[in-house]
């Protein structure tokens, strides 16, 4: 049995409904009311759970992401970094090397990979049904108030990316099983006006076999549910996931109101178990390793273009503005 | 001048100008109460199968066959030329209607050519007739989108996506990247798809779905939004269908919009094959306003129909869809009250530099300016 302490979730409840499920480790739960310890004073975080943590999972807000998985990996605790990560190319790859060196796992998180569409899409392109994959759409909007969005809008300090799109773009290479070869992003504050605090933030991506990913990411919409959209167009065929699709209906006069439907905590679940048996296992993924290194390398090319208005191609590894 | 007994109201009699391609134009104008068919009419230099086509049409709408325009416009009374030719001879036959006082209804694409699109529009103006392309705008689900807009439901629209797939064939599907040893002919296989209705891009020039079908998602946009598209970045593919390998055109696009008014969209399009969607077609409208969104399905209302016989969809028909009759009904105000048409040549003209700056961005890898 493995013991894991889960860094900087602000709502544990998912965390709790999945313990029960988990098998071969427990979870101890830090959450963002802890900030101010993990602020203050790391090292006492760390010297409390010395003695029998054997692995953290630092969630997608936590500010200091870098320097906590740093200590975490030097103590000899495994790390799996949530999506969405704020940092170079070049911070990354020496975490890997301070992974190897102490022979810690490390894995980067993407809840949308577990996901049942993500899933779904994966094995229907695997098992070649859905045939080469062609158009990506994903259409992920958000409330403007939500006490995630309050994290993620310091999350990103100095970067004009929606936060949000990250682990959308990681998906979508993911799927797609490589990098893009072209991309370009666009964006703009819907409703701070605001050019350099971007509440919406669209990228396009081109792959190498000709298929395509337009991905828009927002959080403008009024206090309440978020939207959430993804289509996968292949050669043979084509899948649908879409909050639309699966809306009840509930009359209480006028019109009827919609009713939405909670997908479960599934994902979440897969994804923390694929960590603990990566670390039970002993199954370390290099691939995963060049992976992480890469999409920052999208990350910081999708920015620049957000800056400067132009697109960019891949050469040799490097993202190029045209 | 004809009018009709009831109402007292003028019928306006109509020339349809080449019919070669499905004849759901002239159809959909005739079905109007008050526009009535007298002649159709084409090229004498048209091959025999365009002049076979052209007759059934008349058979069909009771009215003679001439082969000769302008003869066609000029002694049988029409008032408007209802246009479906193949998609190069649009704005030609267009400007002849407009010279001798017609106004004009074309199907798309408005051409192939945007130098024919300027013509066309320079035309318009300067004879001063009345000119609609023909569009889905009035869907009722479009119609419930623009009441919603208007209204103020979401505040001021900021962005807007179209998503806009056909989920039928074109021809047999795609074998390899590379065209084959002997190219299918665009022309001839658009011929051979009348049949099943899906030759809308007839014609010797082979267009990709950006340029047959385009204009109904940026038509949308226009209609929702007041924008003009500004720029535009665009990738397309070949993905699904040989014709398009072999004649070297998209089958499947997607392009980022930046707009006037600081609005950003997006169109997805594309004819994705038979097993794309089981209701034949997936079109959505997703709009971020400055208080709220919405997201509307293009297809509703519409019953759903299964039984055991089916092999293969669609599975769904539309239905309370009069949106012919209500788009023909707003280009008669246009005519008869100087009411802006449902898309005139200039958003037409308009519509068509964005398709050609997207095809532009999608060979360079930029965005592209729309000219």
């Amino acid at each position: 049995m493995i013991k894991i302490a889960v860094i900087g979730t602000k709502r544990p409840s998912p965390f709790q409904k999945i313990e029960p499920q988990l098998k071969g480790a427990t979870l101890e739960l830090v959450c963002a009311s802890d900030r101010n310890l993990l602020d203050a004073n790391k090292t006492l975080l760390f010297s409390q759970f010395n003695d029998d943590l054997d692995a953290i999972v630092i969630e997608s807000n936590v500010l200091d992401q870098l320097l906590i998985a740093n200590a975490a990996i030097s103590a000899g605790i495994h790390v799996l970094l949530q999506v969405p990560f704020h940092h170079s190319p070049t911070d990354i790859s020496k975490l890997i090397s301070l992974a190897r060196a102490n022979k810690t796992k490390l894995c980067f998180g993407n809840h949308l990979r577990f996901s049942h569409e993500g899933q779904t899409i994966k094995n229907e392109i695997d098992s070649g049904n859905l045939g080469q994959p062609g158009l990506l759409r994903i259409h992920r909007w958000e409330p403007s108030e939500t006490l995630q969005n309050e994290i993620l809008k310091t999350d990103l300090p100095n970067k004009i990316i929606n936060s949000g799109i990250i682990p959308e773009i990681d998906f979508a290479n993911w799927l797609f099983g490589e990098i893009p070869r072209n991309l370009y992003a666009t964006g703009q504050g819907l409703l701070t006006q605001n050019p350099l605090s971007s509440d919406y933030t669209q990228v396009h991506l081109g792959f190498s076999n000709g298929g395509m990913a337009l991905i828009d990411y927002s959080k403008t919409l009024p206090k309440g549910s978020g939207y959430k959209f993804t289509s996968m167009v292949g050669s043979k065929g084509a899948i649908y996931f879409d909050d639309h699709q699966n809306i009840n209906l509930a009359f209480k006069g006028g019109h009827p109101e919609g009713l939405t439907l909670d997908y479960g905590n599934d994902p979440l679940r897969d994804q923390i178990q694929n960590f603990i048996d990566i670390v039970r296992y002993d199954e370390q993924s290099e691939r995963q390793f060049d992976e992480a290194f890469m999409n920052l390398k999208v990350i910081e090319a999708v920015e620049k273009s957000l800056i400067s208005g132009k697109s960019s191609k891949l050469e040799n590894d490097e993202y190029e503005q045209l | 001048m004809n009018m009709s007994n009831s109402e007292n109201q003028k019928i306006f009699k109509f020339a349809a100008l080449s019919a070669i391609k499905h004849a759901y134009v002239p159809l959909g104008v005739a079905s109007h109460p008050r526009f009535d068919p007298v002649v159709v009419a084409d090229d004498p230099d048209q091959a025999d199968w365009a002049h076979s086509r052209n007759q059934l049409l008349a058979d069909q709408l009771n009215v003679p066959y001439v082969k000769n325009v302008q003869k066609a416009l000029s002694e049988f009374g029409a008032e408007v030329a209802v246009i479906s030719s193949q998609a190069e001879r649009h704005c030609d036959l267009a400007i002849r209607a407009a010279k001798n006082g017609l106004h004009v209804i074309q199907d798309k694409p408005m051409s192939t050519n945007l130098k024919e699109c300027d013509r066309a529009m320079k035309a318009m103006e300067a004879t001063g007739v009345k000119f609609m392309m023909w569009n889905r705008n009035f869907m009722p689900a479009l119609v419930q989108t623009k009441e919603q807009v208007e209204a103020g439901a979401i505040g001021t629209p900021k962005v807007i996506h179209i998503d806009f797939y056909f989920a039928s064939d074109a021809g047999k599907p795609k074998e390899s990247n590379t065209p084959s040893a002997i190219p299918i002919d665009w022309y001839e296989y658009q011929k051979s798809a009348h049949d099943k209705g899906r030759d809308g891009g007839v014609g010797e020039d082979p267009m990709g779905e950006l340029k047959i079908e385009g204009i109904y998602p940026l038509a949308y946009i226009h209609m929702l939004t007041g924008s003009s598209v500004k720029r535009v970045f665009a990738r397309t593919a070949s993905h699904f269908h040989q014709v398009n390998v072999d004649n070297n055109v998209e089958d499947l696009a997607s392009m980022t919009l930046e707009m006037d008014q600081n609005m950003i969209g997006s169109v997805t399009i594309g004819r994705i094959g038979k097993g794309g969607h089981p209701d034949g077609s997936m079109v959505k409208i997703s709009i971020i306003g400055s208080q709220g969104a919405l997201i509307i399905n293009e297809s509703l209302p519409r019953i759903s129909v299964y039984n055991r016989k089916q092999t293969s969809g669609p599975y769904t028909i539309p239905v309370a869809n009069e949106y012919e009759y209500l788009l023909v009904e707003a280009f008669l105000q246009t005519i008869e009250t100087d009411a802006p048409s449902p898309l005139d040549a200039k958003t037409g003209r308009d519509i068509a530099a964005t398709v050609q700056a997207a095809l532009e961005s999608s060979l360079n890898g930029k965005p592209v300016a729309v000219k």
